[in-house]
């Protein structure tokens, strides 16, 4: 199975949540990646606050985010208008039915300004699925397996940002990304990287049969 | 326009946000001003007279470093301990105003958890204590040896005092990094029961000393708020009665006699050797070691300052004496609040919150909630169905 990103053409501005910051921020190279994508990236107010008041063992991601802030590399927007009431709707009610303020922000300001929304969080992207049919979901692996960011970055300092991302950051993949991921980080770096090890533990239980096997969340495919 | 249409009650909206503003220590004129709204309009929203407009709680949300989510999410519960402990005569230390903050949103997050997962803090208090006029010290070794029986414990040294107080008491344990000169905290609550944070940052034998402390202060002072500075001298019979109450409990009378009895018989002097050996037994530092002893009659008074003026007891005789591994066992041990992160994994698990949720509420980095879901994630896959739990 080959997997290709499913950041494309069609996506016009990316919105990114503090799930896939943290993660770019973690490769070391989150200027030359977001500059490659060539399209408008945007936080919200929102995500840059969480990252801030989370940030005791993470300070230099901080200075990091604040300095693409200020190249405008990325651009902070605050949610107002019709997606304000959007974010409320998301953030009220049961904890089972509501996202933290960050995730509610991204898929509010996203969905009602025609945006992409970048997000590797499980429960706010089955929950986008189930509310915003129309809302185009992508996450971390999309954007480093984008093109031009491939091309831009070319493949060993690829590998090494998202080796980076997962070690650091722990960066999530879901099942139908590992191959790509596996091909360009290698055999060695996947071992030592703790959740993907176990994702390759469990495919090798599939291929053996092995029960118990829970397929992951994949609402993109 | 843009009124909320979330169900929230508005009077217990009020109450969230007066909480909220409190714990943040800020007036109802700067919460106003930062809403733009009148002071008298903020005083109806906190009465639940008018409704927050949404504008209006995203501003007052930033004013107080709260979340939006945490103020409307159903089961979120409004723990207001800040505030008690800014009423102690420590007040105005930020060390010790963040030290409070961070219990206050440690028990907020386990409580809410357990609403989420529907389940309910079980404990079992000893009855309270009071301290009577007359020697404290009596009362406490008193009170410490009657809460060992009760406990079941004789008079072994105890293995794990925090988990003997998070696991047979129900007490709310927490460990994190705090200011260096703050070494505990106790509240309790009536609706949320007893709390404590150890300060993370101090080596293992101090942190048991600090529990003790507040063991103390559970067992007879229960109702009043305490921030515990080992190293600041407090002469109030509260103080003295929790520091003897520790001291009792830790290192029980008779059984530091025994075993000091046992590891000096054809010794002619009392040795580094010997302090190391009974400290390391009954887990407790070296300067408390002494000090019991010398308050058991079973050293000479000023032993502790003899030793202190002769070079002290160094980390490094402790580590040949005990050998490396003893002694790094001795310095080190797994974080504390194990069963707030194990409800906030289980929640997790089941969609219940979200990772943004679970790092507000554990108040830990991405990279941090990540590690501890990986690890719980790496245990579960280990796990046989053999392991299966019955419920």
């Amino acid at each position: 199975m080959t997997f290709s990103s499913c950041l494309t053409e069609e996506d016009s501005a990316l919105v990114l949540d503090s799930s896939v910051v943290i993660n770019l921020l973690a490769t070391g190279r989150a200027s030359s990646i977001m500059q490659a994508l060539s399209m408008p990236i945007v936080v919200t107010d929102n995500v840059v606050r969480e990252i801030e008041q989370g940030a005791v063992r993470e300070r230099p991601e901080v200075d990091l985010l604040r300095e693409m802030i200020g190249d405008q590399t990325l651009r902070v927007a605050e949610v107002d208008g019709p997606a304000l009431q959007i974010f409320f709707d998301l953030v009220s009610g049961s904890a089972s039915e509501s996202l933290g303020d960050g995730e509610a922000a991204t898929l509010a300001f996203a969905y009602s300004n025609g945006c992409s929304a970048a997000i590797d969080e499980k429960k706010a992207t089955k929950l986008s699925v189930d509310r915003f049919i129309s809302l185009r979901l992508v996450t971390t692996i999309d954007i480093l397996a984008h093109d031009a960011v491939q091309s831009t970055l070319g493949r060993t300092a690829l590998a090494e940002a998202a080796f980076r991302a997962l070690r650091l950051a722990r960066m999530q993949v879901r099942e139908h990304q590992f191959d790509w991921v596996h091909d360009l980080i290698g055999a060695e770096n996947v071992a030592a990287s703790t959740s993907l090890r176990r994702l390759a533990n469990r495919r090798k239980g599939l291929v053996r049969g092995h029960s118990g096997i829970r397929v992951l969340l994949n609402p993109t495919e | 326009m843009n009124k909320l249409t979330h169900e929230l009650n508005p009077v217990e909206l009020g109450e969230r946000l007066k909480v909220a503003r409190e714990t943040e220590n800020v007036t109802q004129d700067a919460g106003a001003k930062a809403a733009g709204i009148a002071r008298t309009t903020l005083v109806a929203i906190e009465k639940g007279q008018r409704s927050a407009r949404i504008e209006e709680l995203q501003a007052l949300s930033r004013c107080y470093g709260v979340s939006v989510n945490s103020l409307l999410r159903h089961e979120a519960v409004h723990v207001d301990l800040v505030p008690r402990f800014r009423s102690l005569p420590q007040t105005g230390d930020a060390g010790i105003d963040q030290a409070a903050r961070t219990l206050n949103d440690l028990v907020r997050a386990e409580v809410e958890l357990e609403n989420i997962l529907g389940v309910q803090r079980a404990h079992n208090y000893p009855v309270e204590r009071t301290i009577l006029p007359g020697d404290v010290r009596t009362q406490a070794e008193h009170d410490a040896q009657n809460l060992r029986h009760w406990l079941g414990l004789g008079e072994g040294p105890v293995q794990d005092l925090f988990a003997l107080m998070e696991l047979q008491l129900g007490v709310r344990i927490y460990s994190r990094k705090l200011d260096p000169k703050v070494s505990g905290l106790f509240a309790y609550d009536d609706a949320v029961g007893a709390c404590i944070l150890i300060n993370s940052s101090h080596r293992k034998d101090r942190r048991n000393q600090t529990g003790g402390h507040e063991l103390g202060h559970f067992t007879a002072t229960r109702r009043l708020p305490e921030v515990y500075q080992d190293e600041k001298y407090e002469n109030s019979r509260e103080e003295r009665y929790a520091n003897a109450f520790g001291r009792a409990f830790l290192t029980p009378a008779r059984a530091v006699m025994e075993k000091f009895k046992e590891l000096t018989t054809g010794a002619s002097h009392l040795t580094r050797r010997h302090i190391i050996l009974l400290a390391h037994y009954f887990s407790v530092s070296r300067q408390a070691m002494v000090m019991r002893l010398e308050e058991l009659d079973l050293t000479k008074k000023g032993t502790w300052d003899w030793f202190k003026d002769n070079g002290g007891i160094r980390d490094e005789q402790v580590r040949q004496v005990l050998g490396p591994a003893a002694y790094d066992s001795s310095v080190v041990d797994n974080p504390l609040s194990s069963r707030l992160f194990l409800l906030a994994i289980e929640a997790w698990k089941k969609d219940l919150i979200s990772e943004g949720q679970m790092s507000e509420m554990l108040k830990l980095g991405r990279a941090q909630v990540r590690e501890l879901l990986d690890e719980a994630a790496a245990e579960e896959d280990e796990a046989d169905d053999l392991f299966k739990l019955p419920h």
